[in-house]
């Protein structure tokens, strides 16, 4: 430890000067000096809690409040006292926003690569925020035509369906988005300029900055490939099956890359037999530098490109999809049977992501991410797992909205599993 | 036409529209091929001011080609033995003796070339000695009869003013239908193959050969020291149910290869008898009783019909390599055209199943002497193409020859080249300034465009002095326009440089990827043309009709057809099925199908079946498409073994729905290693944690302006891992501007929960606390002040007490806080607090510490800082 200070000593120097370095160097000692592991107590507790879902130190007279509900040692007391840390501006101003970007951008970071230019809040982020913030069954962000935007009363620049400048304003101003009089839910097909109409839209899957990540060039595979990591935790190389029917992979999946048809046999196939299928709903959509662009009824050329890489392969004529996972190993993602798991048409992207949105993995899912942002880890035993799937059960359950699927209580019911000891 | 009953002719749509498209293309085909230069195979000609066009086009590509005594001249000539189709002093007779027939078979036919009694009769071996027939001058029977086949394309191209020949695929009815059988299929583990074969046969007797160190190493390795490389290598070789049919033993017992004693006939029965061992050891695959199958077919001839061979415009090629030996170490130039320029394979190479060789770090070359043939019929004429199907191995390297005809790494006549996603075109023409003898300057194929693509790929190079030089890929002109060679003449070119594929002369900058076929012309391809030749496609393809009528339901006569071909060393492309009916035309046909699987080796492929699912669920006419797409299945013994079938969840009567197994639940995870219950706060949540403490919002411009500049700097994830010097100095910057703004700035209020009140953050923060007093331990910092001080830091950001005075328990406790802001350490020769250090150090020389100077402040948002920038404040 003492050869850790005294590195970090020579950097204060540089960064600082001496006297800088006096102050920092106490601070080192500070950060020294945390005590170990002790059993908590209520107040202790809810410290944690309030620091786990807000981000931030609690006032008095929250922590007092949340002292006294935990207390009480009633799980539905706890529950309670994680519902007053969530009327903390900054769960939805600091905790969900970093919960959410990663969502965003391919690299799944908290600083996205534009944020000097485009900021860090935008649609998609907002548009869960909202959804989170209201209660509403969470699984609609997928397919909804739903939007969350700053209010008008606000003053800012308005919303843009061909820039991000509405949401950096939004940011700077450091609202409280947790106040439904600055954060407002609006129908997304209202505010797109005319491009979708209300069965186009598919939730977060059309904002404009899912499609400024995910529908910029390519071949559209980007988007399906997110969406399920993001929303069911699972990449293509967990849920390959190369056993499904390959009629569906496009003519650009070459079956012998580098004339070697073992690859594809054993390694492309597996993933593309259940994602060319799916993706072929968002056929119509297209990012073109600014917007989100939807031609009804017309395959976007991204989806036909590279065709002689194999001919005998797929050709996109329309954005019927279906799903084949199904069947085969991924039936255990648990679809929604009530669905017919294909589709085509009007509202096929939506149809889609209900199918995503309505399977068992994806309420598992979010119950994980959740655990994850804060347990700050993940489900590692057994006691672990059952809690996780404890949440579950409750999170498809109506709460406070008669919808069920409400994510608050996900992040309550967590902060109260992980309050400590 | 055949006389059989059950023949049908296919002549495509498209080939009508492709004869149509050439014939307007106007007399280029006319000309003919001024082959002379290059040294055709017979001296002179018989061609005279009477002789028509079409004996002008014979004596081109066939008479001169064939008529050397090395060649057909020895039998074929006059006076000779019947057919004289080389006839040595008529040309008219000749060409009349090539279209005569021959026991009911057209000696030249040119409305199916491949059908020519010249050409089946050749490969089918004629006249042979050791194994070949006495007249081919190439490696195999294969290669010659294809090579004459080629010529009669081209003699009927340029006759009918279009290259493309109809090849009149006549769909003859398999006899007799087999059933599909009981099947083997190799073991993964190679020791019995190593007890039986490997061991006591390859490794003794094939070793000196057929090993990649052999002093002249021939492909395949199946005598290679490592038994698992060696056992992949043999598979091909083996039959496992019928090991004499294992061409293994057939090399030894028919065409006398390498037989290790005087006796090939014993040696054949040892290896037939070792393979039999093998195969003894391995069970049979038994087929599934329930299953919807149709009978048995092999890719072999006569059960395969081949479907390609005459689609590619040829009328001007010069050269060309289809590397369909399969074996060795040279690859042949087929084209007919004398002299072969045959290629020398040498490095890290492998023969591709499906004709083709791919190279990883190797090189294919011809001698100079033969090159010259590129030369003596390209440089007079001003114009050529350079066409090939290839698949680069990846879209990474930079600068890598494809095909080269070069003296060195600065001298060359033309190159194909990749650049990463580019191909790249080197001509060495007289407009080339200062960079033509290097075939500069170099057109190269848009980045943008990715027209290179990591997959088999039909690739056309063109030089004419119109057009300058021109790029397809796929048929399609990648529209890069040459500005440099417009105009220029290929007169420069150099006859002293070679050809070469796969890397530079005399360099090591291999091109890795494969070679399917390479053909060069001594005239543009059109665009007709590249269309034309990039439809026909590469490889050899065959028709299979899979017979169904057994199936209840099924009128009689009625096939599934299918476009086979190995697709690559490791599988087969079953394409496009098609149901046939050889029969009569039957009135009313009409039954269900559904489910359609491909078999193999009894049984169904588990990968790659692309016709579960049909676009069609009856069939209701004769030739009716069942699905347009293509199945990639995994080859399993190689051609002379796989036995395939189809299989259908629905036929005519009959219904066997495919069952997906159901999958099995998961077991538990394994449980994680034990992980910390604590991590950090990350950038936005440390700085709305100091805005918090503080009362200094987070908008407020200086502190915001920090924030921006810090916030990469800060923690991004939670995990201790990553927490390190970097995040620690951002966090003390922070924590500074934070503190410092309110100490600093009065006009900075709310309401402080502490006293109920709006006022200003530092009030709320530190009360009354004077500022304005001398910072020294008898003044602003005696003990009553700076515990003050101490505890309203340690109240606000560390304990947090109840009204009860009771603090956080995991948090520090105010006497370590206390300690190390304000209490001196006793007997110490430095004082051990913060508050002492600053005023014994700072005060006279760094800070002025009057009461009327600002060390007391800066002292006070030290303390600060040292608080507020803590792991109290940081740990969540």
């Amino acid at each position: 430890m003492q050869n850790l200070m005294t590195i970090k000593k020579n950097d204060l120097d540089k960064a600082f000067g001496s006297y800088h370095t006096k102050l920092s160097f106490a601070l080192l000692v500070l950060l020294s000096i945390l005590t170990t592991h002790v059993y908590a107590d209520a107040r202790t507790q809810a410290k944690r809690m309030h620091d786990r879902l807000t981000g931030v130190a609690p006032s008095q007279l929250v922590l007092n409040n949340m002292e006294t509900l935990l207390a009480t040692g009633n799980s539905a007391d706890a529950v309670d006292a994680a519902y007053l840390a969530m009327n903390n501006k900054h769960f939805y101003n600091a905790t969900l926003v970093n919960f959410i970007t990663p969502w965003t951008n391919e690299a799944r970071a908290v600083f996205p690569e534009d944020m000097d230019t485009e900021g860090t809040l935008n649609d998609y982020t907002a548009t869960v925020i909202g959804a989170i913030r209201d209660e509403i069954d969470f699984r609609r962000i997928l397919y909804d035509d739903i939007l969350y935007v700053g209010s008008g009363s606000l003053g800012i620049t308005g919303y843009s369906y061909s820039n991000n400048d509405h949401y950096k304003a939004l940011e700077a101003l450091g609202a409280d988005m947790g106040d439904s009089n600055v954060l407002v839910p609006v129908l997304q097909s209202a505010n797109t300029s005319g491009e979708l109409s209300p069965a186009d839209t598919a939730g977060v899957i059309t904002s404009r900055a899912a499609a400024k990540a995910f529908f910029v060039d390519g071949t559209n595979r980007a988007m399906f490939r997110f969406t399920v990591l993001n929303h069911l935790c699972q990449d293509l190389e967990q849920l390959k099956d190369v056993t499904l029917p390959a009629d569906r992979i496009r003519q650009d999946v070459s079956r012998s890359p580098g004339g070697d048809s073992r690859i594809f046999m054993n390694a492309c196939i597996g993933c593309h037999t259940g994602m060319d299928p799916m993706t072929q709903a968002l056929a119509y959509y297209n990012y073109n530098g600014s917007s989100l662009e939807f031609t009804n009824n017309a395959v976007q050329p991204k989806n036909l490109i590279n065709e002689d890489n194999f001919k005998p392969g797929y050709i996109v004529t329309d954005n019927s999809w279906i799903n084949y996972w199904r069947q085969g190993n991924n039936s255990l993602l648990g679809w929604d049977t009530s669905l017919p798991g294909s589709g085509g048409g009007n509202g096929a992207a939506s149809a889609m992501a209900k199918e995503l949105a309505h399977s068992e993995q994806f309420a598992r899912c979010q119950v994980e991410k959740v655990f994850q942002s804060v347990c700050l880890r993940p489900a590692g035993n057994s006691v672990d797992r059952a809690a996780v799937n404890s949440i579950l059960t409750n999170f498809k359950l109506p709460f406070k909205k008669s919808t069920g699927y409400e994510l608050k209580r996900v992040f309550a019911e967590t902060a109260a599993y992980c309050k400590g000891p | 036409m055949r006389n059989t009953s059950v023949l049908i002719k296919f002549v495509s749509l498209a080939w009508f529209s492709i004869i149509g498209l050439s014939a307007c293309g106007g007399g280029a085909e006319t000309e003919g091929n001024q082959n002379g230069g290059g040294g055709s195979a017979a001296a002179g000609s018989l061609i005279t001011t009477t002789s028509s066009a079409d004996v002008i086009a014979f004596e081109k590509h066939v008479w001169q080609n064939l008529s050397s005594q090395s060649r057909c001249g020895r039998c074929h000539a006059a006076d000779a033995q019947d057919p004289q189709f080389v006839h040595t002093t008529s040309i008219e007779t000749a060409h009349a003796a090539a279209l005569s027939f021959v026991n009911g078979v057209q000696v030249a036919n040119l409305a199916s070339p491949n059908d020519s009694r010249m050409v089946t009769i050749v490969r089918n071996g004629h006249k042979q000695v050791n194994g070949k027939s006495q007249a081919c001058w190439l490696a195999t029977d294969t290669d010659c009869a294809d090579a004459i086949r080629d010529m009669i394309i081209a003699w009927n191209g340029e006759t009918s003013g279009t290259a493309a020949v109809p090849q009149g695929i006549q769909l003859v009815a398999p006899s007799p239908l087999r059933d599909v059988s009981t099947s083997k299929s190799f073991p993964a583990s190679s020791s019995a193959f190593a007890t039986w074969v490997h061991t006591p046969l390859l490794t003794q007797h094939c070793a000196s050969c057929h090993t990649s160190t052999a002093a002249s190493p021939q492909s395949p390795y199946f005598a290679s020291n490592d038994v698992d490389a060696s056992y992949i290598a043999a598979q091909q070789k083996m039959d496992l149910l019928d090991p004499s049919n294992s061409r293994l033993v057939l090399r030894l017992r028919d065409q006398f290869h390498n037989c290790w004693t005087t006796n090939c006939a014993n040696d054949a029965d040892e290896m037939e008898l070792a393979i039999t061992n093998f195969a003894n050891t391995i069970t049979a695959t038994q087929i599934d009783s329930n299953l919807i199958i149709s009978k048995a077919m092999k890719l072999q001839p006569p059960e395969a019909i081949i479907a390609t061979g005459g689609e590619r415009h040829a009328s001007n090629q010069i050269a060309l390599w289809e590397f369909k030996t399969g074996t060795g170490n040279q690859a042949f130039d087929t084209s007919g055209v004398e002299p072969q320029i045959n290629l020398s394979l040498s490095g890290s190479y492998n023969w591709v199943g499906g004709y083709g060789v791919s190279f990883t770090d190797g090189r294919a070359q011809a001698t100079y002497q033969a090159s010259q043939k590129l030369l003596n019929n390209i440089r007079t004429r001003g114009e050529y193409s350079v066409e090939a199907w290839i698949i680069p191995s990846n879209v990474v390297q930079q600068n890598k020859n494809i095909i080269s005809y070069s003296g060195s790494a600065t001298e060359r006549n033309f190159t194909v080249a990749q650049n990463e996603y580019n191909y790249q075109f080197y001509n060495r023409a007289t407009t080339g300034g200062v960079n033509a003898t290097n075939g500069g300057p170099v057109l190269e194929t848009d980045a943008n465009d990715e027209d290179l693509q990591s997959s088999q790929q039909h690739i056309v190079m063109n030089y004419d002095p119109v057009n300058g030089r021109r790029i397809y890929v796929n048929g399609v002109d990648t529209g890069d326009v040459d500005a440099a060679d417009v105009g220029g003449l290929l007169t420069d070119w150099n006859n002293t440089q070679a050809l070469i594929l796969a890397n530079e002369l005399g360099q090591s900058n291999p091109w890795q990827g494969t070679f399917r076929m390479v053909a060069i012309h001594n005239r543009i391809l059109t665009d007709a043309q590249i269309q034309q030749n990039f439809k026909a496609g590469v490889g050899e393809k065959f028709f299979l009709l899979f017979s169904i009528s057994h199936i209840a339901g099924v009128p009689a006569d009625s096939y599934i057809k299918l476009q086979v071909e190995q697709f690559d060393t490791y599988s087969y492309l079953f394409n496009n099925p098609v149901y046939v009916n050889l029969g009569n035309p039957t009135p009313a046909i009409d039954f269900p199908i559904a489910g359609m699987r491909v078999g193999i080796n009894g049984k169904e492929a588990i990968v790659g079946q692309a016709f579960i699912n049909l676009g069609i669920n009856r069939v209701t006419a004769n030739n009716q498409e069942v699905s347009r797409l293509g199945s990639v299945i995994q080859l399993q013994q190689g051609t002379l073994v796989d036995d395939f079938f189809l299989s259908f969840e629905t036929l005519g009567t009959q219904n066997n729905p495919f069952v997906v197994a159901a999958p099995s639940t998961p077991p538990a995870p394994a449980d994680l290693p034990a992980q910390s219950d604590i991590g950090v706060r990350t950038f936005s949540e440390i700085n709305a944690t100091m805005s918090e403490l503080t009362g200094v919002p987070t908008g407020n411009s200086t502190v915001l302006a920090k924030y921006n500049l810090l916030k990469q700097q800060l923690p991004s994830a939670e995990g201790l891992d990553a927490f390190g010097p970097a995040n620690i100095i951002g966090i003390a910057q922070l924590a500074f501007e934070y503190c410092d703004r309110m100490i600093e700035d009065t006009s900075i209020t709310g309401m402080c929960e502490r006293t109920g009140t709006t006022i200003s953050a530092k009030v709320c923060m530190f009360g009354n606390f004077n500022f304005s007093q001398a910072a020294t331990t008898t003044a602003a910092f005696d003990v009553s002040n700076k515990t003050a001080l101490a505890d309203a830091l340690y109240d606000r950001m560390i304990g947090l007490p109840s009204s009860l005075g009771a603090g956080l328990i995991n948090a520090p406790t105010r006497a370590e806080i206390t300690g190390e802001l304000i209490t001196t350490v006793a007997g110490g020769t430095y004082p051990g607090n913060l508050v002492s250090r600053l005023i014994t150090e700072s005060c006279p020389t760094e800070l002025d510490c009057t009461a009327s100077g600002s060390g007391t402040k800066e002292i006070v948002k030290a303390m600060c800082t040292s608080v507020l920038g803590s792991a109290a404040m940081l740990v969540q």
